[in-house]
């Protein structure tokens, strides 16, 4: 009896030790992290607050609204192989998947900052000028926090910010070969024109002449023969 | 007897074989990876989803100022046995310039001969949304964070990223920039004679 009664009392100090080694560990894990974080923070903060500053000139004449809905169904499998033979095995209860709206503004800029003397032309009150072809600049990326779903079987993790973002990235990277960029370019060039004319006109100029180039630091004698292409058109 | 040593040895000749055959076999598959080669594998990449243009509309932004800045923002929970904690690098874009939409039909004014004058409208900032999310870099992520407490941790970034870039000091470097751009482009017209005035006082100017 006083054995057996031993025996139970021994059970419960293991248990008890047991529990206590537990909790110790979990908090010396914790304080670890904790340790992590401030430390995550101070590599940061020598890392970031960035302030770059560049002097331009450009002109914003179209803005894009694009919106996307980034998806993806991630199913965790087992893959390999045994003794030569492929193994493709999707784990029970291992999917979760995610929708993430996005919204994107992508604007379309002419750098005014490219023109020179050697790109306008001026004889009394008429006026041509040869404008660089506009360029295009993704200016905001916004997550619709909203309306993001997901959902996440028994042997997942739901997606973390750390996943979210690095899917928004896949997202946008996507755009820049689905987008319709002739279109744009097209768009862009009319939009600048129509932004320049009404100032030109204030000027007092009578004749407006813009013409587009691929590239404006390249030498002279393109910006020479589209005047002289304008002067022929013109006659 | 010789019979049963001819079967001996084509017996001990077929054995051989068979465990040669074995050998290259196992060889073979222990050049490949090994006998048992498994990993845990997940699907990492983005599923092909269309594209919505919900707009294009024609602006006049003239930028003379680009601030590429980033913000380290945390935040904590405290939570009975634990605390949960995030820390992000958020990176942005401001655009300090004019818009050309806010000038009344008189902003410029060609005076006689090679003289012009110009009245702009105040220097501000050209984009509400200026956070790139898609560079957005998670330096610590411990706990559970709902979405509303992200977007909270986003405005912050966003608040103090404003803060520090959208300063009375960048502004007027806009200005300036704004002044020496513009008399450039003037004086290649042909306009040698140019006064750039803006409206309000941008210095003292607030968003």
């Amino acid at each position: 009896m006083v054995k057996r009664y031993l025996e139970t009392d021994m059970k419960k100090r293991y248990l008890l030790f047991a529990g206590l080694a537990v909790l110790l560990s979990a908090s010396a894990c914790r304080q670890e992290t904790a340790g992590q974080a401030e430390s995550a923070i101070e590599q940061a903060d020598s890392a970031t607050v960035v302030l770059r500053l560049q002097q331009c000139s450009r002109i914003y004449s179209t803005e894009y609204k694009i919106h996307k809905i980034i998806t993806n169904r991630d199913q965790m499998k087992l893959e390999g192989n045994i003794i030569n033979r492929k193994v493709d095995m999707p784990i029970p209860s291992g999917t979760r998947k995610i929708a993430i709206p996005i919204d994107v503004v992508i604007k379309g800029y002419t750098d005014l900052s490219q023109i020179s003397e050697k790109n306008i032309k001026v004889e009394g009150k008429k006026i041509s000028i040869i404008l660089p072809d506009p360029q295009f600049a993704v200016t905001a990326v916004k997550i619709d926090r909203k309306n993001i779903a997901q959902t996440a079987e028994l042997m997942r993790s739901r997606y973390q910010e750390q996943d979210i973002n690095r899917l928004t990235r896949q997202g946008v990277n996507s755009l820049h070969k689905d987008l319709p960029w002739n279109e744009f370019l097209e768009t862009a060039r009319s939009n600048a024109a129509y932004t320049l004319f009404p100032i030109l006109q204030a000027m007092g100029f009578k004749e407006i002449h813009i013409q587009y180039r691929d590239n404006l630091k390249e030498d002279s004698k393109e910006s020479l023969l589209l005047f002289k292409t304008i002067e022929e058109r013109k006659s | 007897m010789k019979k049963k040593i001819i079967f001996t040895l084509i017996l001990v000749v077929v054995a051989a074989g068979l465990l040669f055959w074995a050998g290259s076999k196992v060889k073979q598959a222990l050049d490949n990876g090994g006998l048992v080669n498994l990993s845990l594998t997940t699907q990492q990449d983005i599923d092909q989803t269309p594209i919505e243009i919900n707009s294009i509309r024609r602006i006049g932004q003239w930028e003379f100022l680009s601030i590429k800045t980033e913000e380290l923002v945390d935040s904590v929970k405290k939570g009975f046995f634990f605390d949960d904690r995030i820390v992000c690098i958020y990176r942005g874009t401001l655009s300090l310039g004019i818009d050309m939409e806010k000038c009344d039909s008189t902003w410029i004014s060609a005076q006689k001969g090679d003289s012009i004058a110009l009245r702009l409208p105040a220097v501000g900032l050209l984009d509400q949304n200026f956070i790139n999310e898609a560079e957005t870099n998670v330096f610590f992520e411990e706990g559970n964070w709902n979405e509303k407490e992200k977007e909270e941790l986003y405005q912050k970034a966003r608040r103090k990223m404003l803060q520090r870039a959208y300063s009375k000091e960048n502004r007027l470097t806009a200005e300036q920039q704004a002044r020496i751009q513009i008399t450039q482009l003037m004086n290649s017209m042909g306009f040698s004679h140019v006064s750039i005035s803006f409206e309000g006082n941008t210095s003292g100017k607030k968003k």
